[in-house]
């Protein structure tokens, strides 16, 4: 903390620093709202829109009453509710949209103190949230004249049923999204390309590394333990191309409030991230696991940041053992 | 007598009722959860629980203030499942041979109703010090306590996870989220907020439930009370009083002579709570002469215990 | 053989761990859970007493099971009794040979003894091992796997709680147990993830 600031000053920084990190996040996640209004037409923008008033208002009413101030200036509601709205189906009702909002903020954001205190990524809870108490609806997946007509069902479930064969498959509707699923994060491309902007964005480049360390270990796990018989490299592909993985390693897993400090320690939570997806991809009951897996790992983190603490203890102490030890020998 | 600051309300002052509200159980001790995060899903369900924890409360708590403080620790805490097994096994035989279907959907928690872990904590914590009769005040204001927020919890998971109150469909909505673990913590962690929230205001406003404090305390502030608890113990006089009132110091003819030796140092000393039971001296004695420090730190934990309404203190 | 039988408990334990959590996704022991997780210190100590006492009602249970066949058609009641039983005494001959045992641990293991062993998690085991008709191996793997989870549980639980003591932006109606409560209740979320559903109880209700 720069002790020479007064308080209010700082406070005023960590705001407008905030407030642009957002605002950030914000102009990154259009684009994948203008491919979902391009394949699914005006219910997508209204599932989006309704979803982020739903969470600014929730916001606005809770920052009042339970944390005496407000917090809407940030811009964090929006984006939450956006986030939401991209992972959900693009037909699906939109109260599905304000239940998923609501329970993000007035369950995981409000109750901790805020944007920079809650534990837990709100969206990443809000999308779990539904996925369990709305299984069907969150998994109907609408049609649209774009999607690729080989199959109805999502690649995550074919992947899961083993029933993927990569010769049916055109890569580059796999790209640019003309799959069934999510409504706003399928669009492989262009979240790589926001991916590659993210590292030429100040802020934003260390930020970057948890994603790098969340895909390099799916793609590891993809490539030792395959789930498309006899092809690894295409089991690499449909892995980090299908459901909301790509999605989650660049939007919602660089939250700010859960990042840890060090770039190095950002490498570990991205990696230990993806490993938990990827043994819930495995091992879990749902299609579409990757919140679950960001909540483990946000819960994880505190738990390795005081081992790595206790074992810096430890090495200081022996250090200072050995240090003594040469001492009182001289 | 030595003055104190701040209102002190003894044991005989306060209302039971008012214990259950400001020392709930599942809200305020978060103990007993278990069996309300896992089953307590309908209302029927919330009912059996808060049943067969009152009735085991309202059994073990009596018992272990007047017969049960005798054994060491050890041996009291499987007499509570003793009890609770001679409880629950005949109701579970009774229930089968009704073919309720609550028994398929308590499943294995039916059982396990009688390992209800507020038992142990409220015996061990309380009852243990206690005469009978505020042993027997405390198993109600606890069981009334927790079969309140059982059946509050019960009743808000049906309607919003089933759409149903005891079984009559109300609603076309259905949560199924609510059902799970999961559920039943939010539920219990929105509810133990909304809590605070309703003490603290009455509080503010000067509305005094149960306890003399319904606030949470700053760290700082806890510091500050402790210390004028320890002043207070320096007076005798104080000092015998409030612990009469607290119903752990007996009248003079029940306090058995002092027997056993000081222990060695090189011993582990025993749990605060039995040394201020066994090394208590006489009445005239506790007048006349500085009570151990063991006994005072006893004391002084007991006091803040029974203050806060004898529950598990919040992290 | 013996590879087939530790990759069965093998699986057992991670049934226990992950895929049905028994904390998260069944509310077992959650009281012991929360209680251990405030104390900073003999976490792991306390799931090694649950670990131990899981292992051996599981053994117990499943050896009277095969030494007495009849066991097996019992009722749900009697099971309940005998089960109950099993623990009781268990925990009492374990009582008694601890009080006069001169260990180092004597203290502790007295002291924490009827909360590691009459608990929830403990007791619910031999049901579990029952419904799924485990045999003795899987039943000792299940009741290690009961202890990890458990150990898993606190460590979690005590670092989300050192977190939140750090944060002083928590209102003040959320500040001890609602928070805590909220955050055990989202890492239960997270777990559901693996399940999809609750352990136990029907899920429609009565």
């Amino acid at each position: 903390m720069d002790e020479k600031q007064p308080r209010w000053k700082q406070v005023l920084r960590e705001s407008r620093a905030l407030r642009r990190w957002n605002l950030t996040s914000l102009g990154l996640s259009l684009p994948l709202l203008f491919v979902g209004y391009y394949y699914y037409g005006s219910s997508a923008l209204r599932l989006a829109v309704i979803s982020a008033l739903t969470a600014v208002a929730c916001e606005a009413v809770a920052g009042r009453l339970v944390l005496r101030r407000r917090t809407v200036d940030d811009w964090n509601a929006v984006v939450i509710g956006l986030w939401i709205a991209l992972m959900l189906p693009a037909g699906c009702s939109p109260w599905l949209g304000v239940t998923g909002a609501a329970f993000a903020v007035l369950v995981v954001k409000i109750p901790f103190g805020g944007t920079q205190s809650a534990p837990f990524i709100p969206a990443a809870a809000g999308f779990a949230f539904l996925t369990v108490c709305f299984p069907e609806r969150v998994f109907a997946y609408a049609p649209s004249a774009f999607v690729d007509p080989i199959d109805s069902r999502p690649l995550a479930a074919l992947l899961r049923g083993g029933q993927f064969t990569p010769r049916n498959w055109n890569i580059s509707s796999i790209l640019l999204g003309q799959t069934v699923g999510p409504m706003g994060t399928g669009g492989i491309l262009m979240i790589a390309v926001v991916l590659l902007v993210m590292l030429l964005l100040h802020g934003r480049r260390s930020a970057a590394l948890a994603s790098f360390g969340f895909l390099a270990i799916c793609a590891l796990t993809a490539y030792l333990f395959p789930r498309v018989e006899n092809n690894r490299i295409a089991s690499v592909w449909m892995e980090l191309c299908s459901g909301s993985l790509a999605f989650a390693a660049v939007y919602l897993l660089p939250d700010p409030a859960s990042l840890p400090a060090r770039w190095f320690t950002r490498l570990g939570y991205g990696a230990m991230a993806g490993l938990l997806a990827m043994l819930l991809r495995y091992l879990g009951s749902y299609d579409e696991n990757i919140c679950f897996a960001l909540l483990l790992a946000n819960a994880s983190l505190p738990l390795l940041e005081r081992a790595r603490a206790e074992l810096r203890h430890i090495r200081a102490e022996r250090a200072e053992k050995k240090g003594g030890g040469v001492n009182a020998k001289a | 007598m030595q003055k104190h600051d701040g209102p002190l309300v003894t044991a005989k002052e306060r209302h039971w009722l008012g214990d259950a509200i400001v020392a709930n159980p599942i809200l305020v001790q978060a103990v007993g959860l278990a069996p309300v995060v896992a089953v307590a899903t309908t209302v029927r369900a919330a009912l059996l629980l808060a049943a067969v924890t009152a009735a085991l409360l309202l059994i073990c708590e009596p018992l272990t203030a007047v017969l049960l403080r005798k054994l060491p620790a050890w041996l009291r805490v499987p007499c509570y499942f003793a009890i609770g097994l001679a409880l629950v096994v005949p109701l579970v035989f009774l229930l089968e041979s009704m073919d309720a279907p609550i028994v398929a959907s308590m499943d294995i928690f039916l059982p396990l109703l009688a390992l209800n872990s507020v038992v142990a904590v409220r015996c061990e914590r309380y009852a243990v010090l206690r005469a009978a009769p505020a042993a027997l005040r405390d198993a109600a204001a606890n069981a009334a306590g927790y079969a309140a927020a059982a059946l509050l919890i019960g009743f808000l998971r049906e309607l919003l996870g089933h759409g149903s109150v005891w079984g009559r469909h109300t609603a076309d909505w259905n949560v199924r989220g609510l059902w799970m673990p999961f559920g039943g913590f939010l539920v219990i962690g929105l509810l133990a907020a909304g809590l605070k929230l309703l003490l603290r205001t009455l509080s503010e406003h000067g509305i005094i439930i149960g306890a003399h404090r319904a606030m949470e305390l700053a760290p700082e502030d806890r510091e500050v009370r402790k210390e004028k608890t320890r002043k207070l113990f320096e007076d005798a006089e104080t000092r015998r009083r409030v612990l009469r009132a607290a119903g752990v110091l007996l009248p003079e003819e029940e306090i058995p002579p002092t027997t056993e030796p000081a222990p060695a140092p090189t011993e582990e000393p025993p749990p605060a709570i039995e040394s201020a039971a066994r090394a208590a001296p006489k009445q005239a004695d506790a007048v006349t002469r500085p009570l151990p420090d063991a006994v005072l730190a006893a004391l002084q934990s007991l006091e803040e215990m029974d203050l806060e309404g004898g529950g598990a203190r919040d992290t | 053989m013996i590879r087939e039988t530790l990759l069965s408990m093998f699986n057992a334990s991670l049934y226990a761990v992950f895929l049905y959590n028994f904390i998260f996704s069944g509310g077992l022991g959650t009281t012991e859970v929360i209680r251990a997780a405030k104390k900073n210190g003999g976490m792991l100590a306390f799931a090694g007493l649950i670990s131990f006492f899981s292992m051996l009602t599981s053994a117990v249970s499943r050896l009277l099971t095969i030494w007495i066949p009849s066991f097996e058609t019992l009722s749900f009641a009697w099971r309940c009794l005998l089960f109950g039983g099993i623990l009781l005494v268990l925990y009492l001959l374990t009582g008694v040979a601890l009080a006069f045992l001169k260990i180092r641990a004597q203290v502790f293991l007295l002291k924490y003894l009827g909360m590691a062993v009459l608990n929830t998690l403990v007791m619910a085991i031999p049901f579990l091992n029952f419904q799924r008709s485990h045999d003795l191996p899987r039943a000792l793997a299940f009741g290690l796997g009961a202890g990890i989870a458990f150990a898993g549980a606190s460590l979690l639980i005590n670092s989300g709680m050192h977190k939140l003591q750090q944060n002083k932006s928590i209102p003040v109606m959320f500040t001890g147990v609602p928070a805590t409560l909220i955050y055990t209740g989202l890492l239960a979320l997270a777990f559901t993830g693996f399940t999809g559903a609750s352990l136990f109880g029907a899920e429609g209700g009565i």
